[in-house]
């Protein structure tokens, strides 16, 4: 859920970045163009007066001239500004109030008749008696024109950058919840409810489609396993209730038969086979039924601390009756959501292997330490150990290493892995320098 | 104490061995039949196996207790699963056992069932032994026995049966909660020191080993 939100959130906020430097790409491109346009239409009208003026002072001479500007500026007729100045540097005509400038085009300052300052185009062309004849034209209209159109442009942008969110908010919410109810089924299905369903709505869009495809692998899964189930309760039953007839014959037989005698001791040898068989069947069964994910809809909150303690004192004594000593370093207050009988089936497995597999006078650890994030249970001893090109193999069914005498039927190592997968563990065979180190971590305060 | 198991071989096997201890047992093949009886004479205690051909085991122990049976029941199954317990004990049977079993496994756990309506004495005794439940003290005769705590907890649970055999697995899972075949010497090692303590300076061993099955106190201990 919090993955999906975050792609969500970064495809929007990557598509808002690109329309947003495509936009002020845009914006800078038509403020330049628009403002090249406005300054070649001032320059084109204050050339044609220039012209228009020089036009009348060739014809009349100074005087026209002087009376052409009084009349312009008295009627107050258009945006222009005039100023004659003599070649000896007096002003001759007109009411602009700057500097003159030099010969051509330039910007300019001048003041108005309040005293302020403003901006203005201006061209300045020499009269055939060496008098300068400036036209301007104040820029300050061109300028707000160029303001207002700046100002929709930023508020189009703004409107547009608020939808672009708002979509982008949508577009993650409408996509975290379509994904959210595929993520929600699939861990509920992980947890071992087969029956829920990812909900498909009538759009049949992409993302139903989706639905459609993982229903469909979740009812083939379902039918897989409800299969299984089938298939393992039959085998028990059809294998286990001829089973159960023979052992019953058999112990009517032991309790016929002479005590101490050959043939009492030949039954009591073919009742030890059958156990045997039988456990090594539960057992298979078991690690079926724990990979299965059913039996977590049976985890509750455990101590772990006090059930692998209430086990290590035991096996501390049954260290030493062997021959072995058994030391124990367990945290206090871990707790963990599972199932007390398949962690304390670990801690037995892990203790039993290490016992059956190292010499007498062996020191075996348990450790059971509690960090931050990490549960971690160790089992090592000074033992043999595996050889690291065995330890894969260690961990498979039926695997039988040249560990001194076994008297298991292999399954020990991969039942203890199925259990730890089933708790969302991992577990690792570590070499103990001398010895086996197994380390089993589990994650801290989070639902396997 | 009724018996419902479609199984006739196991059925026979199971009412021999029962009659033997001095029960009577009726048994049913069918889960229907199994109701009627259970309905007709209300029995001590019922033996009910979870695969029957007609109904679950299941829907017989709830049918017994939403009719207002209170009495002890053991669930028989070939399937052994956890989920298959948990179900079977959230559906109101009081114990379970995975077939194959042995009979005097099964004859051990009746008993204990059906022991487990008497109450319990703060002090109780069985041939030279007596326990102090409360303050967890033992004496042999009138010598004073220190235990360690889980050697407390299978005396008692052999003091609990009266001198009948308490299986293996029944400490296992009484004592340390466990309910697979560890395949281990956990019981052995402990039932060792146990006796140790309980025989220094005595002549007779107080505790018996019922080969293949568990222990019981001797009554001339």
């Amino acid at each position: 859920m919090v993955e999906t939100a975050r792609t969500a959130r970064q495809i929007t906020l990557f598509f808002i970045g690109c329309f947003t430097l495509a936009t002020l790409a845009l914006g800078i491109g038509a403020d330049l163009i628009g403002k090249r346009i406005v300054i070649e239409q001032l320059d084109e009208e204050i050339a044609a007066e220039v012209q228009s003026l020089l036009t009348v002072a060739g014809k009349g001479g100074a005087p026209a001239m002087k009376w052409a500007l009084r009349r312009r500026d008295d009627r107050g007729v258009n945006n222009f500004g005039y100023l004659l100045v003599g070649s000896d540097g007096r002003r001759l005509g007109g009411e602009l109030a700057t500097m003159p400038p030099g010969l051509g085009w330039a910007n300019i300052q001048f003041r108005d008749p309040d005293g302020e300052q403003h901006a203005a185009r201006a061209q300045t062309a020499m009269l055939r008696d060496g008098a300068r004849l400036t036209v301007a034209t104040e820029l300050a209209p061109a300028e707000e024109m160029r303001n207002t159109l700046l100002s929709l442009f930023l508020a189009g942008f703004c409107i547009m950058l608020a939808i672009g969110l708002a979509g982008g908010a949508l577009f993650g919410r409408t996509i975290r919840a379509r994904l959210g109810s595929v993520t929600r089924a699939a861990r509920s299905v992980t947890e071992g409810d087969l029956d829920q369903r990812i909900a498909v709505s009538d759009r049949q869009d992409e993302f139903d489609q989706l639905a459609t495809t993982l229903n469909s692998m979740l009812d083939r899964n379902a039918a897989l396993i409800e299969n299984l189930r089938h298939v393992s309760s039959d085998i028990a039953h059809d294998l286990r209730t001829p089973i159960m007839r023979l052992r019953l014959r058999f112990e009517q037989a032991l309790a016929k038969a002479e005590e101490d005698s050959e043939e009492a001791r030949q039954i009591d040898r073919s009742i030890a086979d059958i156990d045997a068989i039988l456990s090594l069947f539960a057992a298979l069964l078991r690690i079926a039924e724990i990979e299965s994910g059913a039996l977590h809809a049976y985890f509750h909150r455990v101590d772990l601390s006090a059930t692998v303690s209430l086990l290590a004192d035991s096996y501390i004594l049954v260290a030493q009756d062997s021959g072995r000593s058994l030391s124990c370093q367990i945290d206090g207050d871990t707790t963990l959501i599972g199932d007390t009988e398949l962690l304390a089936q670990i801690v037995v497995n892990l203790l039993e292997n290490a016992l059956r597999h190292t010499p007498e006078g062996s020191v075996i650890n348990l450790g059971l330490t509690r960090t931050e994030a990490q549960t971690i249970l160790t089992i090592a001893d000074d033992g043999p150990g595996i050889a690291e090109y065995d330890r894969e193999r260690a961990v498979q069914r039926f695997s039988k290493l040249a560990r001194g005498t076994d008297k298991g039927h292999g399954l020990g190592l991969n039942l203890v892995a199925a259990i730890t997968a089933a708790h969302g563990g991992t577990m690792e065979l570590l070499d103990n320098r001398p010895g086996l180190m197994v380390m089993i971590k589990f994650p801290v305060g989070q639902k396997p | 104490m009724l018996l419902i198991e479609d199984d006739a071989d196991a059925a026979e096997s199971i009412c021999r061995a029962l009659t033997a201890e001095g029960h009577d047992v009726s048994p049913e093949g069918s889960g229907q039949g199994g109701v009627a009886s259970l309905l007709r004479a209300a029995p001590d205690l019922m033996i009910v196996d979870r695969m029957l051909p007609d109904m679950d085991g299941i829907a017989v122990v709830q049918t017994a207790r939403s009719s207002g049976y209170i009495g002890p029941v053991l669930l028989l199954t070939a399937l052994g699963s956890i989920e298959d317990r948990v179900t079977g004990l959230r559906a109101g049977a009081d114990d379970y056992l995975v077939k194959p079993f042995a009979v005097a496994e099964l004859v051990a756990r009746i008993e204990a069932l059906l022991r487990r309506g008497t109450k319990q004495q703060e002090v109780a005794s069985f041939g030279s032994i007596r326990i102090d439940r409360l303050r967890r003290e033992v004496w042999r005769e009138d010598r004073r026995v220190v235990l360690q705590p889980r050697e407390f907890e299978l005396l008692e649970r052999l003091v609990s049966q009266n001198g009948k055999t308490v299986s293996r697995t029944m400490l296992l899972e009484k004592v340390w909660h466990l309910h697979f075949d560890p395949q281990t010497n956990i019981v052995e090692t402990h039932m060792s020191r146990l006796r140790q303590k309980l025989n220094a300076g005595f002549d007779i061993d107080a505790i018996r080993t019922v080969r293949g099955i568990g222990y019981s106190l001797r009554a001339d201990g």
